[in-house]
């Protein structure tokens, strides 16, 4: 198992490289003349935009720019933003942990939904309470976040007051960012503030959660379905089990492995940052950063956020396929 | 088939010696699909002593595995229906019992084999897990002590290590060792009845014979009854005691390995032995039955194997034969045997004499 993650991890070294090969020569072959012009605007000064360049160093050549940025990312350089100067890694340690709440909210709710769901729907395929759990997800999966997000906020926080409908944390109960995760600064700070916390996640978690919802659904429901038909599971109730035995312990852990596979690719979708959530219910996360990054042209940070996605997603690959060997015994990485 | 009729249930767990163990009676099984209705079973009768051995035979589709299931009433409802009949074992009729009763008759008094042991087993647990599991179930163990009697059965059932191998996965085995492993499975609470659902379909020849050799010597060991359900007469041959044809959900002839397999007395039956490849017959083309299986949703009228039947006449698709006594014992679902067909017996006499010479005895 160690030699397999460290194969792994050496593996990403490829995938990286190239990537940050890709995202270099992006800024550099931006249209409308080089880099400074492309982040300073076509209302630039040459003068600036001479100065941009020399600072930045894009009037040397490719390859020392290139070799230049390496070493920085190796350092923990990321680059700074243009347009507050902040280095890419202190803002992203503050927007992170609000996208990793964010993303564990939208995971309880759709496995925690989804998964039941599709296993009532999966015991009595066809059947009309199959229907109501398939219009149930086709209705996740093609509602938009946008429209679900300002309903629900228009409906349970405007209308009924039982929400919050913006933010991750009352501004009123001034609690002070230690962790920025909200819920552990709230607990932090005591007073059952964290029910506050926890309020302001229901719903963009809900939002959020509604396509990966869907997709857990489906999925769990086709994969109980085709476990079900499998013959050891006749061989089981052979056995004189009980059904209830069956489902839970023959049919499920089988039935899990392509559940885990799809959990797993949603969380590294979700990590990524929720553009649309974000900037619905104002949340403080990486992917509202990202559209603001891109709309101010401060592309050192989208290039650096666009590596980072990378790992993270490597990274809960590799978390998926090492918990399947854990769950599928004829995958052993040796 | 069988005059014997059962105690009426009333004390389970006493054996009458000259009670069959199981008595299927009339057993009708019907699957309700979306063009119609298949009829699967359609009234199957036949009986097991204590410790008796039968073979049902018959090709694919014939609703010999439907026969098993049911019995195990591991039938799925809907879109099965097990439309008729009694299944009377040890003295209960077990389409009568609850579900909780029915779970401790599966596994711990009759118990199964299937036929493909590399789907048949959990991919997930070890075969040690999957033995336990069953004996756990139906016996007052704690956990080490069902480990080790699992490790038992397998050394029962000649796996060599059978300490290492309780800690495999199925896919770590071979198929021979993964079927030995479900007899295992099967034996391990000590069943009165273990039926054997194509046990050697899916192995290599070599292993074939090994498994055979392994059913036989621990059904001679243990005294457990054996059904053995098979499309090969070879098997059958070397391992029961009496056999029933099946065809078209039906028992088409019924009687000893002797009587059947030496002296068919159905047309069906001769087909099938005709069909057999022979050191006689080398060189020549292999003789099949004509015509096709009946499609499940039309029926034809009659007897069923009525339109393939060389011998076929007016009264074959007028109405459907009973199972008759034949001259030598066995019985027959044929016309052939009724005193109207005796002119055509003779004809019939010496096509199967011309057979059994082919087949080489």
């Amino acid at each position: 198992m160690l030699r397999f993650i460290v194969r792994r991890l050496l593996g990403a070294i490829p995938v990286l490289l190239g990537l940050s090969v890709i995202l270099f020569l992006f800024l550099r072959l931006l249209p409308g003349g080089g880099p400074a012009e492309a982040i300073l605007g076509q209302h630039a000064t040459p003068e600036l935009v001479a100065q941009i360049s020399h600072t930045q160093g894009f009037d040397q050549p490719l390859y020392v720019q290139y070799f230049d940025y390496i070493g920085r990312l190796l350092q923990g350089d990321f680059g700074s933003s243009f347009i507050d100067g902040r280095s890419v890694v202190d803002s992203f340690l503050v927007r992170f942990p609000g996208t990793v709440e964010l993303t564990i909210g939208a995971l309880i709710f759709a496995v925690g939904i989804g998964i039941p769901l599709g296993r009532l729907a999966a015991r009595h395929p066809n059947s009309w309470l199959d229907g109501i759990v398939t219009v149930i997800s086709l209705f996740g999966i093609s509602i938009p976040v946008f429209v679900l997000g300002y309903t629900m906020a228009f409906v349970f926080s405007v209308q009924l007051h039982w929400l919050p409908d913006v933010g991750q944390l009352d501004p009123r109960l001034d609690i002070p960012a230690v962790t920025h995760f909200s819920v552990v600064d709230a607990i932090l700070a005591g007073d059952w503030h964290v029910v506050d916390a926890l309020s302001h996640l229901v719903l963009p978690s809900i939002a959020l959660g509604s396509i990966p919802l869907a997709v857990i659904t489906r999925i769990t429901r086709a994969s109980v379905i085709d476990v079900s038909n499998e013959d050891y599971v006749r061989t089981a109730r052979a056995k004189g089990l009980t059904d209830r035995r069956v489902n839970s312990r023959h049919i499920m852990r089988n039935a899990w492995l392509p559940v885990t596979t799809v959990i797993g690719l949603q969380t590294g979708q979700l990590l990524a940052g929720a553009v649309l959530t974000e900037t619905v219910f104002t949340w403080n996360g990486v992917g509202s950063w990202v559209v603001t990054s891109i709309q101010n042209h401060d592309y050192v940070v989208v290039q650096s956020l666009i590596l980072i996605f990378a790992v993270i997603f490597l990274t809960v690959n590799l978390i998926v396929d090492v918990g399947y060997a854990f769950l599928n015994p004829r995958i052993r990485y040796s | 088939m069988t005059a014997i009729s059962p105690a009426g249930g009333a004390d389970p767990g006493a054996t009458v010696p000259d009670r069959p163990l199981l008595d299927v009676r009339g057993l009708r099984t019907y699957f309700h699909v979306m063009d119609g209705t298949v009829k699967a079973v359609d009234g199957v009768d036949f009986s097991i002593p204590p410790g008796g051995t039968v073979g049902l035979v018959g090709e694919s589709g014939c609703g010999k595995s439907v026969t098993a299931h049911s019995i195990m009433r591991l039938i799925d409802i809907p879109p099965g229906e097990i439309a008729g009949g009694e299944i009377w074992f040890d003295g209960r009729d077990l389409l009568k019992l609850s579900d909780s009763e029915m779970r401790h008759v599966r596994g711990g008094e009759i118990a199964m084999v299937f036929q493909e042991p590399m789907t048949s087993l959990n991919p997930v647990f070890t075969i040690g897990d999957q033995i336990s599991e069953a004996i756990l179930l139906h016996n007052d163990v704690n956990k080490k002590e069902a480990a080790e009697r699992a490790i038992e059965s397998l050394k029962a059932v000649g796996v060599s290590a059978p300490e290492r191998r309780v800690k495999q996965y199925p896919h770590e085995l071979s198929g021979g060792m993964r079927q030995r492993a479900m007899i295992a499975m099967a034996l391990s609470c000590n069943p009165k009845l273990v039926i054997a659902d194509e046990p050697t379909t899916a192995l290599d020849v070599t292993i074939q014979a090994q498994i055979l050799e392994l059913i036989k010597a621990l059904q001679a060991r243990t005294g457990t009854a054996l059904l053995l359900i098979t499309h090969d007469l070879a098997v059958v041959a070397e391992t029961v005691q009496t056999i029933a044809v099946m065809y078209a959900g039906r028992i088409v002839e019924a009687g000893t390995v002797d009587q059947v397999l030496l002296a068919p007395q159905h047309p069906y039956t001769q087909g099938l032995l005709n069909s057999i490849p022979g050191v006689k017959k080398r060189g020549r083309a292999l003789s099949v039955i004509k015509g096709v299986v009946p499609n499940p949703f039309r029926l034809p009228p009659g007897c069923k194997f009525q339109p393939r039947c060389p011998y076929a006449w007016e009264a074959c698709s007028a109405s459907e034969p009973e199972l008759l006594p034949a001259p030598n014992g066995a019985k027959s679902r044929c016309y052939l045997h009724s005193p109207e067909g005796a002119g055509r017996r003779e004809a019939f006499e010496k096509s199967v004499a011309a057979t059994m010479e082919s087949v080489g005895g």
